[in-house]
């Protein structure tokens, strides 16, 4: 008897833990809302970021190839200016030595191969799409906290906890058998285990925000100085192509520089996207420590200017794809 | 020295004096030489390009796995504490009920721990008949199982049906069917003389015939008669928790788990299946910290799904009876068998088994006297 005593104690602790403060729904709704359009602007940078990415793989590949001298196939060579190691020795290549010239790498090496694979993303887009869906997942979580997503579920957990209490004080002698202990108690009770969970849920989600907050920061912070070098590889192709011959007819000229242009405003609008990004979790984080709700207009207007970003970086894909007016 | 984004910077930087120069000269040899140039200094940014992007990739990477962290340990259940003290409560309350019944039927006497140091023949005192038990799950009488019937033929004709003539062992092999669980073989019993020779052999298909002869041939002691009755009723009582854990692994019959219970932890549901340790903690005993997962205080199930496990009894397709008698000497060891003793894990308290057993770890004692139920006779009550 001691043990349903433990376990009634127990359960009024929890019902009894509601505490006052109002969960900040509409905050991390806004919080959300812009984290979707730096989703959704992304995506097609990262797709674009692919292409060049493996396009750049096989290009050095092929001039480490062609750097290798006659009779050296499979002898380890050391590491080019900026190349990668390649554990199996470098290859060497056998056909037209220029540059364009039509040729095989006579070799495999097992670092390039997710250059010449079409098969999902090359490594390092691979590793900024992660990088942002981590920053979805940490905003889906601040939403099934703050909405109390969760709380059906935990109300489950509760019927089978005192479903389990039953059938154990069933076991003790003496014990009526007859219906779940708790559950008359539970019924009258439901408004105040709802209060108890959402609470539950405010503290959590408190406490993840102030654990997590550095490293939303951080992350937010190495997206943002990767652009000058996605910049270099989106654009490469396009500067590696812009030689003196190629810049003195005008409308290759007006191409290439169409190019990458379009890629600069894209990015700046890309680095735009995320500084707001990161402003606007800064603001949630000082309205749940401060428990009281952010200035609302403050966070709908930021919400409001990462949906015309993410509009305009939209807008600057439509356009490089169509390219150069006439 | 410089660093990747000088040189790349220097580079870009000669590449477009070199381009600046090309867009003025008229000199085609000129031009086609600058050009050259451009293209090495191209091939050389191109690659600074990759190494840079790369590092850039890692630090995200760490950015991004440093957030993920924090994102796995939220707990998205508002109740989770309060339910793990929950189970952690009703755990406690199930050990103590189990604690209860073994004291009732007076479990600390009945069902030693196999292997533990025994006494030689000279010291042992004949164990006194068991209480007789108040609880529920020994109320029901003892039904004798029907005589054990041969299994259907599918192969070629079994010579156990045969009737009344006791044939030797080798002949009362049934057919080559598929492994049924726990199909009892031939219903007479040779003479324990003409059993086969012990074979030293570990493996399986060297010893079936052995496992057939012995079982057909194995008789409980009539003194010991009463002590086996009790085992099978304690045994027969947590048949539903046995078939519980068994649905885990395929085909495995309850039987199985109940006489690996009784022979490890004396049907005691307070104590690990593993070696009978309590179930407050994790194992101390071989195997030691056993469950891996999961908190203390560990349900039975919980423990009995484990040491299962363990074994890879999740792996065993074949639960015929001689099989299963395989795996029950196997879960003890062949030590025995290498002396060429049928071991009493299997055959004690039978015709097949009169004394000698290990005291210790490496010692054996040839007049000491097992003083626990042996599994196959556990089994042949329980079938």
């Amino acid at each position: 008897m001691r043990s349903a005593r433990c376990v009634v104690t127990l359960t009024c602790t929890v019902l009894i833990a509601a505490c006052a403060a109002p969960p900040p729904v509409e905050e991390v709704q806004l919080f959300n809302r812009a984290f979707v359009n730096v989703e959704a602007a992304s995506q097609p940078l990262f797709d674009d970021l692919a292409v060049a990415e493996r396009r750049l793989g096989r290009e050095n590949a092929m001039a480490r190839a062609q750097e290798q001298p006659s009779g050296s196939a499979g002898a380890a060579q050391p590491a080019a200016l900026g190349a990668a190691l390649c554990k199996e020795g470098m290859p060497g290549w056998r056909g037209d030595p220029s540059p364009q010239g039509l040729g095989f790498i006579t070799g495999f090496c097992i670092e390039d191969a997710a250059y010449f694979s079409p098969l999902g993303d090359p490594p390092a887009t691979r590793a900024f799409r992660s990088g942002v869906n981590v920053l979805g997942r940490y905003s889906e979580l601040l939403l099934i906290l703050a909405e109390g997503r969760n709380i059906e579920a935990a109300k489950a957990q509760i019927r089978q906890i005192d479903a389990n209490v039953s059938a154990g004080l069933a076991l003790v002698p003496g014990v009526q058998l007859g219906a779940p202990v708790l559950l008359p108690a539970l019924k009258l009770f439901d408004p105040l285990i709802e209060g108890a969970a959402r609470a539950n849920n405010f503290e959590e989600l408190r406490r993840v925000v102030t654990q997590g907050a550095p490293h939303f920061s951080k992350l937010t912070a190495d997206l943002q100085a990767a652009t000058p070098r996605i910049f270099n590889v989106l654009a490469g192709q396009s500067i590696r192509q812009a030689t003196p011959t190629a810049l003195k007819n005008q409308p290759v000229a007006e191409a290439l520089v169409a190019n990458v242009e379009g890629y600069r405003r894209i990015l700046s609008d890309y680095v735009l996207l995320l500084q707001e990004l990161d402003l606007a979790h800064r603001e949630l984080v000082v309205a749940l420590q401060r428990r009281r709700p952010a200035a609302l207009a403050g966070l709908a207007e930021r919400s409001e200017r990462l949906t015309k970003t993410a509009e305009a970086m939209r807008q600057g894909f439509v356009a490089l794809r169509r390219g150069p007016a006439p | 020295m410089p660093t990747a984004d000088e040189l790349r910077n220097l580079l870009m930087q000669a590449a477009n004096e070199l381009t600046n120069r090309g867009m003025i000269t008229n000199d085609t040899a000129e031009l086609a030489l600058i050009e050259r140039e451009i293209d090495v200094l191209n091939r050389r940014i191109a690659r600074l390009d990759q190494m840079l992007l790369l590092d850039a990739a890692a630090a995200v990477a760490d950015s991004a796995n440093a957030l993920a962290e924090v994102v796995k340990s939220a707990r998205t259940g508002p109740f989770d504490r309060f339910v793990e003290e929950m189970t952690k409560l009703i755990a406690r309350m199930r050990v103590a009920h189990e604690q209860t019944i073994n004291e009732q039927l007076g479990t600390e006497r009945d069902f030693p721990k196999t292997e533990e140091a025994g006494v030689s023949e000279t010291e042992a005192k004949t164990a006194p008949a068991p209480a007789p038990s108040a609880g529920p799950e020994t109320a029901k009488p003892i039904e004798r199982p029907a005589a054990p019937t041969p299994p259907p033929a599918t192969g070629r004709p079994s010579k156990a049906d045969a009737p009344s003539v006791a044939q030797p062992p080798q002949q009362a092999r049934p057919g080559p069917a598929a492994p049924r669980p726990m199909a009892p073989t031939a219903p007479h019993a040779p003479a324990t003389a003409e059993l086969p020779e012990i074979v030293k052999s570990t493996s399986f298909p060297d010893l079936r015939e052995e496992y057939e002869a012995g079982w057909a041939c194995c008789e409980a002691r009539r003194e010991k008669r009463r002590e086996i009755e009790a085992a099978a009723t304690r045994a027969r009582a947590g048949k539903e928790r046995y078939e519980e854990v068994a649905a885990h692994f395929r085909d495995m019959p309850w039987q199985f788990l109940a006489v690996i219970h009784g022979m490890e932890a004396g049907f005691r549901f307070d104590r690990h299946l593993h070696n009978g340790d309590p179930l407050t903690a994790r194992t101390v005993r071989v195997p030691a910290g056993r469950p891996r997962t999961g908190t203390p205080p560990f349900t039975w199930e919980e423990s009995a799904q484990d040491a299962m496990s363990l074994m890879r009894y999740d792996q065993v397709t074949d639960w015929s009876l001689p099989h299963v008698l395989y795996l029950l000497e196997k879960y003890n060891g062949f030590g025995y068998r290498r002396k060429g003793l049928r071991t009493p894990y299997l055959w004690s308290y039978s015709n097949l088994y009169e004394k000698g057993r290990y005291v210790a770890d490496g010692v054996f004692d040839p007049n000491a006297v097992s003083k626990q139920c042996g599994a196959a006779i556990l089994l042949k009550e329980l079938l």
